[in-house]
């Protein structure tokens, strides 16, 4: 089985030989791969290290991502969630450095690193349940008021224009999501698919310039699922900014992302377009039936 | 492994333990016609003022001291209904601001201006005490806050070179020229009243609100939308602690002699009562808690330690069958889920229905 802890562990005595044969030759190709040499990318990660206590969790991922859309597959426990947690600065990794747009960000706090233009969503969706769907968008929007709360408080002109403003951007995302007219119920009205697509709206109000979206589409319906693609392939079309899914829904990743990266045991061990990633052996191995999933 | 790189979203989903009992706040109001608002205001401003000249003066006295604590309750609110924190110190600020402001008057500081200084001040202590929400939630926070409480309260009775000490300080009265002393601090209290809530009104129920609450749910995932979890954290205690503080300054011209022993756990308890009873995470269940708890005393005020059990029983009430407090008792009656909750026999379709 892939996630048979004994694997890493035997491949760590010859470590040099594992690097020389795969990721080394694949890191080159995945970097020509994912990134037009000449454009920044929206993020690269170089050198990755991540470890609790003596579990190797990542080890030494390089990636890098350009705008559109950015598939980072790989089985249960490849260290996925991780990468996210490392770019979006929930996790400081031990080795290694990240950048955004060229500038390094490794180490800051979450808070800031969302400020610079990085919005994320987590597995389950965590919404204010009494607060109306427009409502919670609307704090995405978090880094785009330039009034503070004094000005609310005294109910400036600029404050209110301001409130008004952003709340008609959050009402436009909802719109291209397919959940516009029932903008005011509150969230937690909405059924787990909808909650999650609120999530997603949220995390885009910020306007980032790169999206690290963690299974948005788990447990979501068909009907779900095509609003969410609808959305978002809207989305990226207006902003052309950088999206990075997490999905195990292999079909979607192909339909939706012209690059993929696959993680297994914290190393990438391909990437490039899904086509060929997703038949390549050493994945099909690593997955144990992908091929299968893909071909139905 | 796969435990471990999601180990993040699972510990927070754990941490929001007791926090996750309390009431939450409830939707914005819907949006009435601006005519009836502004009616309904005027109205309401006008019985305030007019009440003076038409009731005696202990039902003028019961009037005052429940303004007096819906506007310490609604601060209480803003730290535990709203912002999800349990901090303990609530009666600690009261007290510095009944202090504060006593002791600049007496030494020659204007009535008017020791309010909002003794508010600035208590905001700074509220902050400080706030730290450890650095790294506690839940009940450690609150035990880590009762003890600077504590503090504060030890700390009133140790300084009685200035503040009286155990025995207590004799309050100077401020009066409008004209006017009783207890009909001016009535009018301070209405017109502070008013504007409190207004201003909590317009933040609350605006970005401040929902990215309180927003900080509330998510925790430190709050973080990924750019927001410090942790400066907002600060700020409810600061806002919280300045409005107890107000509030402070015009109980202890109520009152007209304070010591520290008012000032502990028979005030700290009352105001969880007024939270909770009232409805935490609204902005009536403040006035509806308050004008309970005055009641409760005045009702008991012959029985002695009834009083407390009174107290107990209705903060036990409260969050057993009501959890929404009084606010919500006309949905709760609507809903007949109240008779539900008692038998048990309804429990689960009720929270089926919450759940979807």
């Amino acid at each position: 089985m892939p996630s048979d802890p004994q694997l890493p562990a035997a491949g760590v005595p010859e470590d040099g030989v594992h690097d020389a044969v795969v990721p080394d030759d694949v890191a080159v190709e995945g970097a020509g791969a994912l990134a037009e040499p000449a454009e920044t990318p929206a993020v690269e990660l170089s050198d990755i290290h991540v470890a609790f206590g003596g579990n190797v969790v990542l080890d030494g991922v390089s990636l890098s991502v350009g705008s559109g859309f950015t598939g980072l597959i790989g089985p249960n426990g490849a260290g996925k969630t991780t990468c996210l947690n490392v770019i979006s600065g929930y996790l400081r990794p031990g080795a290694g450095t990240v950048r955004l747009g060229g500038q390094e960000i490794t180490g800051r706090p979450p808070n800031r690193v969302a400020a610079l233009g990085v919005s994320r969503t987590f597995q389950a969706p965590r919404l204010v349940p009494n607060l109306s769907a427009v409502a919670n968008v609307l704090v995405g929007a978090h880094r785009h008021f330039r009034r503070g709360h004094f000005a609310e408080l005294f109910g400036s002109g600029q404050a209110r224009r301001q409130e008004r403003e952003q709340e008609a951007r959050a009402r436009d995302l909802l719109d291209t999501f397919g959940l516009g007219t029932n903008a005011d119920r509150p969230a937690g009205s909405f059924p787990i698919g909808s909650q999650k697509i609120i999530e997603v709206s949220r995390a885009l109000l910020n306007d980032p310039s790169l999206a690290l979206l963690d299974e948005p589409a788990a447990g979501l319906g068909a009907e779900d699922v095509d609003r969410l693609v609808t959305g978002l392939t809207a989305w990226v079309g207006r902003s052309d900014g950088a999206v990075v899914i997490i999905e195990h829904d292999l079909g979607l990743i192909s339909r939706l992302c012209p690059q993929v990266a696959v993680l297994h045991f914290g190393r990438i061990i391909r990437s490039g377009r899904p086509d060929d990633v997703l038949h390549d052996d050493l994945v099909v191995e690593a997955y144990l039936g992908a091929d299968f999933v893909v071909d139905r | 492994m796969s435990e471990l790189s999601t180990r993040l979203e699972v510990e927070l989903a754990d941490e929001r333990g007791i926090e996750r009992t309390l009431g939450t706040p409830r939707a914005a109001p819907p949006r009435r016609p601006l005519l009836l608002k502004a009616a309904a205001l005027v109205l309401l401003i006008v019985a305030l003022f007019a009440l003076p000249f038409v009731v005696n003066s202990y039902l003028l006295f019961v009037a005052n001291l429940t303004l007096v604590y819906a506007i310490a309750t609604l601060g209480f609110d803003i730290l535990v209904g709203w912002s999800g924190q349990i901090g303990l110190a609530h009666a600690a600020l009261f007290a510095i601001g009944a202090y504060g402001s006593t002791i600049a008057y007496a030494h020659g500081v204007p009535f008017l201006l020791t309010l909002p200084l003794v508010g600035i001040g208590a905001a700074l202590v509220a902050v400080l005490i706030g730290f450890p929400a650095i790294r506690l939630t839940g009940f450690f926070l609150a035990i880590a806050t009762l003890a600077f409480g504590f503090v504060i309260v030890e700390g009133l009775t140790a300084a009685d070179g200035l503040t009286g000490g155990g025995a207590g300080l004799s309050v100077q009265i401020w009066r409008l020229p004209g006017i009783t002393g207890s009909a001016s601090t009535y009018f301070l209290t209405a017109a502070v009243a008013v504007v409190t809530f207004f201003l909590a009104r317009r933040a609350l129920y605006g970005r401040f609100g929902r990215t309180l609450q927003t900080v509330r749910h998510l925790g430190p995932l709050v973080g990924s939308l750019g927001v410090s979890a942790l400066r907002y954290r600060l700020v409810a205690f600061g806002v919280s602690g300045a409005i107890a503080a107000i509030a402070g300054a015009l109980y202890a011209q109520l009152q007209t002699f304070i010591f520290p022993a008012m000032f502990d756990f028979n005030l700290l308890v009352p105001f969880l009562v007024m939270v909770f009873v009232g409805g935490a995470g609204s902005l009536l269940g403040p006035v509806l808690g308050a004008a309970f708890a005055v009641v409760l005393v005045e009702i008991f005020q012959d029985f002695g330690d009834y009083q407390a059990i009174a107290y107990g029983l209705a903060l036990m009430l409260a969050i057993t069958v009501l959890r929404g407090g009084l606010v919500s008792l006309g949905k709760e009656v609507r809903d007949s889920r109240l008779i539900g909750r008692l038998t048990g026999r309804r429990a689960e379709k009720g929270a089926v229905q919450r759940a979807q």
